[in-house]
């Protein structure tokens, strides 16, 4: 038979798939991308759940916008994408004109989670009118969000999307708590009284493609800390002013409140341990090294 | 002190076991570097290596190697055991970790094989259920891709491309940062 022949050449044809699962979990990400593109069966393989999830989520780079000073002009907004490393031309083509070319006229970045971006769309119109689009800047794919329904105050919208679980993405509006808000004059003093305060969550799947509102179960007195929130473990973790990392799951079932002891301004991932880090102040590493052992907790 | 399962005259016969290859050679080795495979520390348990255990599925040459690796390491179980009782005691730890750096010599030596050799251990490793050995081949065979062109990949492995240069353009343009 012509097998004896090829099995000195061909080695890695006697290790059964789970075996070059196990290996696959082990190689640089980069190599997998690359063994990726070998043939289709190691594509295949490549994409097992089991691999992936091993992968680490290597952080490629950033995204920011610019304009010139001294004047603000819409139209001089640069979009940027910046390695990691500092080197080299972007990895993606930061200009997005898969958007512009769709007749928006500005595009800005809200959130973004797993190579996905989440932006707010101004569309080319003589009064102010936007859509929320989720794109893939590097395969330039892109969807736009039905509306949500109309809240009053102000709200924060983050994507949470997690490859390895699902190929699904969800968004997260956390609406302000309205109370005070009916009067049309809203006195100075009393705005801390209602500013922030967490009403509740619409919740966007793009495997049903609606939203759903659920109230908060966060507590009454819940303020949300600008922009800073990320998605880990299936749930959406935001910073608050009382010293508390808030979660909520993509079904807006599980509500839960991690306390720490510090106010935190920030709440970020580690890509090497895919950890939770707060920041606040200078206390960088002392913040660092409690949280790690407190998500780990509560990740049990 | 007897091992629970086995009986008392054979834990008196210092608990050695018979390991005969597919080739039909046979090796004997202590109970304790034996149990480094979960496989045959179950049929240990089980009371079933009387006359020996035949190991169909690993060659003579590949057995070697593996009880190579094993005597090796469980003398490094045996030695962690021992010191657990007295880790406060500087001199100990200092000996501990001159000896974990003599394991980690030798499991850099034992992975100086030709690439066939390591896959063979790698089914070895796996048909016995020794964890630490299986961790170790494929870790080495994970490293030895790194760096690699896609193209460099195939000619390793001998992998025959059946994507259409359009599917492998896109797939590549996905991930485009990995090929630069």
């Amino acid at each position: 038979m012509d097998e004896s022949s090829s099995k000195k050449e061909q080695p890695v044809a006697s290790l059964t798939d789970d075996l070059l699962l196990e290996i696959l979990s082990r190689v640089p990400y980069k190599s997998l991308c690359r063994f990726r593109c070998t043939s289709k069966s190691w594509l295949a393989l490549c994409s097992d759940p089991m691999v992936l999830k091993k992968a680490p989520k290597t952080l490629s780079g950033f995204f920011y916008r610019s304009f010139t000073e001294p004047t603000y002009n819409p139209s001089e907004l640069r979009h940027h994408f910046t390695n990691l490393s500092g080197r080299g031309r972007p990895m993606v083509d930061p200009s997005l004109n898969f958007l512009f070319s769709a007749n928006y006229v500005d595009v800005e970045f809200l959130h973004c989670c797993n190579g996905l971006l989440l932006c707010c769309c101004e569309k080319k119109s003589s009064h102010y009118e936007v859509d929320h689009v989720v794109c893939n800047p590097a395969t330039e794919k892109w969807t736009v969000l039905p509306k949500p329904e109309e809240r009053p105050g102000r709200s924060t919208m983050y994507l949470g999307f997690d490859p390895t679980v699902s190929s699904h993405f969800t968004v997260f509006v956390l609406t302000e708590f309205t109370h005070g808000m009916q009067d049309d004059e809203i006195d100075e003093d009393e705005i801390e009284d209602w500013y922030h305060q967490i009403g509740g969550v619409e919740i966007y799947s793009s495997q049903t493609g609606r939203w759903t509102y659920h109230q908060s179960q966060w507590g009454d007195k819940t303020v949300e800390i600008f922009n800073s929130g990320i998605f880990y473990n299936g749930a959406l973790h935001v910073t608050t002013l009382d010293s508390l990392v808030n979660t909520v799951d993509t079904e807006g079932k599980t509500w839960t409140t991690i306390p720490t002891p510090y106010y935190s301004r920030f709440i970020g991932m580690s890509q090497v341990t895919c950890m939770l880090c707060t920041v606040a102040g200078t206390v960088l590493s002392y913040q660092f090294g409690f949280l790690r052992t407190m998500v780990v907790k509560n990740g049990a | 002190m007897a091992s629970a399962g086995s009986g008392d005259e054979k834990a008196a016969a210092a608990a050695m076991i018979t390991l005969i290859s597919s080739d039909n050679e046979k090796f004997e080795v202590t109970e304790a570097t034996a149990t480094l495979s979960q496989t045959i520390r179950h049929m240990i348990e089980d009371g079933c290596t009387d006359g020996g255990v035949p190991l169909p599925n690993v060659t003579s040459k590949i057995l070697a190697r593996v009880i190579e690796y094993c005597k090796k390491h469980a003398t490094a179980a045996a030695g962690e055991e021992g010191s657990s009782s007295s880790f406060s005691d500087a001199a100990f730890l200092e000996v501990d970790r001159a000896f974990l750096e003599e394991l980690e010599e030798f499991d850099d030596a034992f992975l100086e094989v030709d690439r066939a050799t390591l896959f063979d251990l790698i089914l070895a490793a796996n048909y016995l259920d020794i964890k630490g050995l299986l961790n170790l081949t494929c870790q080495k065979v994970a490293d030895s891709v790194k760096g690699k062109t896609p193209e460099q990949i195939r000619e390793m492995y001998n992998i025959v491309n059946d994507l259409t240069p359009e599917e492998e353009a896109e797939i590549r343009r996905e991930t485009q940062w990995a090929f630069e």
